[in-house]
């Protein structure tokens, strides 16, 4: 008795039935699918916005302005740049939303070019050719010449630059395996745990 | 000769008929699978074990429910792993959904190791401006978080005691669908020093290998195989170990596919030459 209802427990059914119409895709586009998919993405959109609405805006702008205007009155301005962006909406007013737009790029520029840089290039660079005591770091440094060998194509390679080209292919075909490698198992991964929940939590079948 | 070319055009939804079926049937097979520990994974369970009862440390949570079946058993292998050790847990989110995530992962946990929430852990909310809080927080945490997300301020808050900001945190663990632990990196890590380590899903993860290397990132658990790891390593057996079974005879299976689709490509190619050679 308590398995049946648990069978037919309304949230349980809807769950195996939009699990099965994301499915039916596999098998060929059809009006169930576009429902889950329609669904999912109004759901996402929905919560997201309720989120940041109930999460940062009323505690971090709406209230603060409100319970003590004299030290936040700054936040109005962030507000009403904010809504700037809404001008899209409007032709003869488009061209506003650029004021909102210049000091958000120049504002993640500003903070995070210099560490991008620090992190994302210099430090890999460093790391490239240190400590250079090991097969792996020269395996590393052989790699990344050769790779960027192949992606030379300002001028027409020859002698030496073509079979380091080559070596260079073979380097980003090892990349590419290991990324597809690792991408089929994460999709594996995500099929096993929709299985287990139409077996375990659903049918029950599983303990 | 027949065959051959059935396979070369085989329908792809036999391949997904075929994975499904497998999948289906390999729950009920009870198969001993031995998990090899990799480094990356060994490192945070290290960097855990060596910390001391209070230690703070902060658990980033950024992904959604969609990633659950990869990212969910890691995050409860770790934080059981943290409540082991007593460790006091800062909860930050980057992506919306992370708070609930993370809400039910200590329900799940906190009456088996008596966490309470303001004590033992703390659930901060999640605010959009990632790179307000990410840098934010190497100046102050209570600053950029001044409630918690019940609404309780977090001055005061015996949990955050003796935590102002990066420098009083042990370890930054944030486990990712996404980029956000490159983003940790460029602001907690490149700015602040703060240690950083990653479980993410295998999609990912290939792009963080690097990271690892100029130490940047301390370890990184990769995908469901990675909290089998880290479940071998706390010695708890649960959800990833016990999957490792399917994913290995779906691995398997793929494999089949690829070698048997591989040689039907190679003895159709050669069977085309030797009717070029015939004809000539």
């Amino acid at each position: 008795m308590e398995l049946l209802s648990n069978i037919l427990n309304p949230w349980n059914l809807l769950a195996a039935f939009l699990t099965f119409a994301i499915f039916s895709f596999l098998y060929k586009d059809n009006p169930f699918y576009k429902f889950a998919e329609h669904l999912f993405v109004g759901v996402s959109l929905g919560y997201s916005t309720c989120i940041i609405i109930f999460n940062a805006f009323i505690p971090k702008v709406v209230n603060p302005i409100f319970t003590d205007f004299s030290h936040n009155w700054h936040l109005v301005i962030a507000v009403l740049l904010g809504m700037m962006y809404f001008f899209r909406f409007s032709s003869k007013y488009r061209w506003l939303i650029r004021f909102p737009m210049a000091i958000q790029i120049g504002f993640t520029a500003g903070i995070s070019v210099t560490l991008r840089m620090d992190a994302r290039l210099f430090k890999q660079l460093k790391f490239t050719v240190m400590p250079l005591d090991n097969i792996y770091t020269i395996i590393v440094i052989v790699g990344v010449i050769s790779v960027l060998i192949y992606f030379l194509f300002t001028f027409k390679r020859k002698g030496i630059l073509n079979p380091l080209a080559k070596l260079g292919t073979i380097f980003l075909m090892v990349g590419f395996g290991a990324t597809f490698g690792n991408t089929v198992m994460a999709r594996i991964s995500l099929l096993i745990g929709r299985i287990s929940f139409l077996l375990k939590d659903w049918l029950h079948i599983l303990e | 000769m027949d065959i051959i070319k059935k396979i070369l055009h085989l329908d792809r939804r036999i391949i997904f008929l075929t994975l499904f079926i497998v999948l289906l049937i390999t729950p009920f097979i009870h198969l001993e699978m031995k998990i090899n520990i990799t480094n990356p994974t060994r490192r945070i369970f290290n960097d855990v074990e060596e910390m001391s009862e209070g230690d703070p440390i902060i658990v980033s949570m950024s992904y959604a429910p969609f990633a659950k079946p990869e990212l969910y058993p890691m995050t409860l292998a770790f934080l059981r792993h943290c409540c082991m050790k007593k460790l006091r847990i800062i909860f930050v989110a980057t992506n919306e959904a992370g708070m609930s995530i993370a809400i039910q992962a200590m329900e799940e946990i906190k009456m088996e190791f008596e966490y309470e929430h303001g004590k033992d852990y703390v659930l901060l909310a999640f605010n959009p401006v990632l790179s307000a809080v990410m840098l934010g927080m190497g100046e102050s945490i209570t600053d950029i978080f001044p409630e918690d997300y019940y609404g309780n301020k977090t001055k005061g808050l015996k949990v955050l005691k003796d935590v102002n900001d990066y420098r009083d945190i042990k370890l930054l663990m944030d486990f990712s669908a996404g980029d956000s632990p490159v983003w940790w990196v460029v602001y907690a890590n490149t700015r602040y020093n703060q240690r950083i380590g990653t479980g993410v899903t295998a999609v990912m993860a290939a792009d963080f290998y690097p990271y690892l290397n100029t130490g940047q990132m301390i370890g990184l658990i990769n995908g469901l195989k990675g909290a089998a790891e880290y479940e071998t390593l706390i010695n708890h057996t649960a959800e990833a170990t016990e999957k490792m079974t399917s994913q290995a005879i779906a691995h398997i299976v793929i494999i089949l596919f690829i070698l048997i689709g591989n040689i039907a490509y190679f003895i159709d190619k050669r069977n085309k030459r030797k009717e070029r050679h015939g004809t000539a």
